[in-house]
C-alpha cells in the first residue's frame, strides 16, 4: 500500500494514525506545506480519502489554488502533514514525526 | 487469501451450473474450460449482486448463495458429463504450459501487494471500503462525493465484488484483492479456450489462440475494472459470436453493470447483429439491458450525473470537431507499446481481410462501434483532453483488443485451412 505513498514519505502513516485518532462522520481537513493543487496538494488529498473512509475528507484548497475557507468552517479535525498550520480554533492534540492533528476547540 | 479463494470457489458452484443450464444445443456440454469460464464470470456477477440485495452478513449470505447453487445444480441434473478429448499434441501442451506459466506470472504480479492504482484509491476501492464500513450501499455517500475522479454514476459490480469478499471475511482486508483480476483473466481465457476449441477443432489452434491472448487478459491495471470489464465484454462477444445469446446477454449485461462503456457495447453489438444479418437476434440481447436497468434507474433517482454528458455536451463536441488536431494530436502522443503486436495485428487483418468481412461481421462492426463511442466520448469530454486522452485511451484500447484479436486469430486459422487444398492442387 505504501507505493501511492511514495512521493510523500510518512503520509500513508501519519493519515492511518488520523484514521485511529478519529471517529466516524468526522470533518478532516488536509494541510500540506505546497500551496499548489497540482503540485503537491492534490496528491496527498486525493490519496487521503481511502485511509479514511468514512470520514468526511475535504480540501482546503481549490484546484485553481485559492484557500477554502468554506470546507475549514466545515472541518472539525485538521490533519497537517509535515507543516504546523496555525488555524484558530483548532488545537493541536497529537504530534508524529512525519504531521499533526488539530482539532477544534470548543 | 482464504476468503478471496472461498469468492472465487462460491462464484464456480454457483455460475457453473447456471452456465450448464443455460446452455444451447449448438455449444457441447463437454467443453468444460467454456463451461468453468462462463460459470465463473456468472457467479463473480451474482456474488457481486448479494451485497446489493441481502443484508451484509456471511450467515446471510453464503447460506442463500449455497441453495442458489444446490438449485441451479439441480435444474442441470442429467446433462451429459464432460467427454473424453483426444490428448493434446506436442505442440499443444507447449503453448497451455507458456498460457500457464504467464498466468501463475501474473497471480503473483497481482497479489504481490493491494492494488496500487490510484483509480482504485479514488474510485473502485474507495468505494467498495466506504461501503464495507457502513455496511449498506451508501447513495449518501455517492451523492456528497466531491472529488470528480470518485465517479458516482460508475456501476458498483467491482467495488460490490470486493464488498463481497470484505463481508466472507468480515472484515476490510486489500491485501490480496488482486486475486479478483487473476479470476477474472482465468475465467476469459477459459471462454477463449473454449470457444476456440468449439471452432477450430483442433487443440492446438485453441491453446495457441489462448497462449496468445493471456497479455489481452491479464490487464496491468490490479484493482480496476478494465480486467473485469475485458473479461465479461470479450466473453459476450465470443458467445453472441457463436450464437449463445443468452448467455452472451448475460455477460453483456454485466459488462455494463462493471463500466459504462458496457452501455455503449450493448448499443454496438444490436448494430454489430443488423449488420451481419442477423437482426432477429437483437431482441434476444435484452438480458444486457435488463441486468443494469435497476442501476440506471437508481443512479437516475439519486441524481449520479455522468460527467461526460454534464451541461453543454454539444456545444463541446461541435467545438471538439471544428478543431480536431488537439484530439489527433493528444492519441498520438500516447504509446500503446507493443508495436510487434500491432504490426502482426495488421498483417494478419490484411491477409484474413476477405474471411474478417464476410464471417466476422458482427464482431468487426461491434468493435468499430464502441471505438466510435470511444472517440465521441472525447469529443464531449469536459475535461482537458490531452489529459483524458493521456489517462484513459490505453485502457480503451485494450477493452478491444482481445476479441479483434480472437478474430483475427481464427481467421488465419479459417483462410489457412481454406488455401492448403489450392495450394497442394
Amino acid at each position: 500500500m505504501a507505493l501511492p505513498y511514495s512521493k510523500m514519505p510518512g503520509a500513508l502513516a501519519l493519515l492511518l494514525e488520523v484514521r485511529a485518532r478519529t471517529k466516524p462522520g468526522d470533518v478532516i481537513g488536509i494541510a500540506v506545506p505546497f500551496t499548489k493543487w497540482d503540485q503537491g496538494y492534490s496528491y496527498l488529498y486525493t490519496r487521503a480519502l481511502y485511509p479514511l473512509t468514512g470520514r468526511v475528507v475535504v480540501p482546503l484548497l481549490d484546484e485553481h489554488d485559492r484557500p477554502r475557507a468554506d470546507n475549514l468552517a466545515r472541518a472539525n479535525v485538521v490533519a497537517a502533514y509535515r507543516c504546523e498550520p496555525h488555524i484558530a480554533g483548532f488545537a493541536v492534540v497529537w504530534r508524529g514525526r512525519d504531521g499533526m492533528l488539530l482539532r477544534r476547540t470548543p | 487469501m482464504i476468503p478471496e479463494l472461498s469468492a472465487v470457489a462460491l462464484a464456480l458452484a454457483v455460475g457453473i451450473p447456471l452456465a450448464s443450464s443455460l446452455r444451447v444445443s449448438a455449444s457441447p456440454r463437454d467443453n468444460v474450460s467454456l463451461l468453468t469460464g462462463e460459470g465463473l464470470l456468472l457467479g463473480i456477477g451474482i456474488c457481486a449482486a448479494m451485497p446489493a440485495l441481502l443484508p451484509w452478513s456471511r450467515w446471510f449470505i453464503v447460506p442463500v448463495l449455497l441453495i442458489i447453487a444446490a438449485v441451479f445444480a439441480w435444474r442441470s441434473a442429467g446433462s451429459s458429463p464432460p467427454g473424453q478429448h483426444a490428448s493434446p499434441s506436442r505442440w499443444a501442451l507447449l503453448f497451455y504450459a507458456l498460457a500457464l506459466i504467464a498466468l501463475i506470472g501474473y497471480a503473483l504480479y497481482a497479489t504481490v501487494a493491494p492494488p496500487p492504482e490510484y483509480d482504485y484509491l479514488t474510485n473502485w476501492g474507495y468505494k467498495a471500503k466506504a461501503f464495507f464500513e457502513v455496511r449498506y450501499l451508501d447513495w449518501q455517500f455517492l451523492r456528497q462525493a466531491t472529488y470528480f475522479n470518485v465517479h458516482p454514476d460508475y456501476p458498483l459490480l467491482l467495488p460490490l465484488t470486493y464488498d463481497f469478499i470484505a463481508i466472507l471475511r468480515n472484515g476490510w482486508s486489500d491485501a490480496h484483492l488482486g486475486v479478483v483480476n487473476v479470476a477474472f483473466a482465468t475465467a476469459s481465457l477459459l471462454v477463449i479456450h473454449g470457444a476456440a476449441l468449439e471452432e477450430t477443432r483442433s487443440r492446438l489452434a485453441a491453446a495457441f489462440i489462448t497462449a496468445a491472448l493471456v497479455p489481452f487478459a491479464a490487464t496491468p491495471w490490479i484493482g480496476l475494472a478494465e480486467g473485469p470489464f475485458v473479461a465479461f465484454a470479450t466473453s459476450a462477444l465470443l458467445l453472441i459470436r457463436r450464437g449463445n445469446m443468452a448467455l452472451g446477454a448475460i455477460l453483456l449485461g454485466l459488462a455494463a453493470s462493471t463500466k459504462n462503456e458496457g452501455l455503449a457495447l450493448i448499443v454496438a453489438a444490436a448494430l454489430g447483429l443488423i449488420c451481419a444479418r442477423r437482426a432477429r437476434d437483437v431482441i434476444r440481447l435484452w438480458p444486457a439491458v435488463a441486468i443494469p436497468l435497476p442501476w440506471l434507474i437508481a443512479r437516475s433517482l439519486h441524481s449520479l450525473v455522468t460527467d461526460i454528458a454534464a451541461g453543454g455536451v454539444i456545444a463541446r463536441i461541435v467545438d471538439h470537431l471544428r478543431d480536431p488536431m488537439p484530439l489527433i494530436a493528444a492519441i498520438a502522443s500516447v504509446s500503446l507499446g507493443k508495436p510487434l503486436l500491432w504490426i502482426a495485428l495488421a498483417i494478419g487483418i490484411a491477409i484474413a481481410s476477405r474471411t474478417l468481412v464476410t464471417r466476422e461481421r458482427f464482431v468487426i462492426v461491434t468493435l468499430a462501434v464502441q471505438f466510435a463511442c470511444y472517440i465521441g466520448a472525447y469529443l464531449a469530454t469536459p475535461f482537458d483532453l490531452s489529459w483524458h486522452v493521456t489517462w484513459s485511451w490505453e485502457r480503451l484500447v485494450t477493452h478491444l483488443t482481445p476479441a479483434l484479436t480472437y478474430v483475427v486469430l481464427t481467421s488465419l486459422i479459417a483462410w489457412h485451412g481454406a488455401s492448403e487444398p489450392a495450394a497442394q492442387s
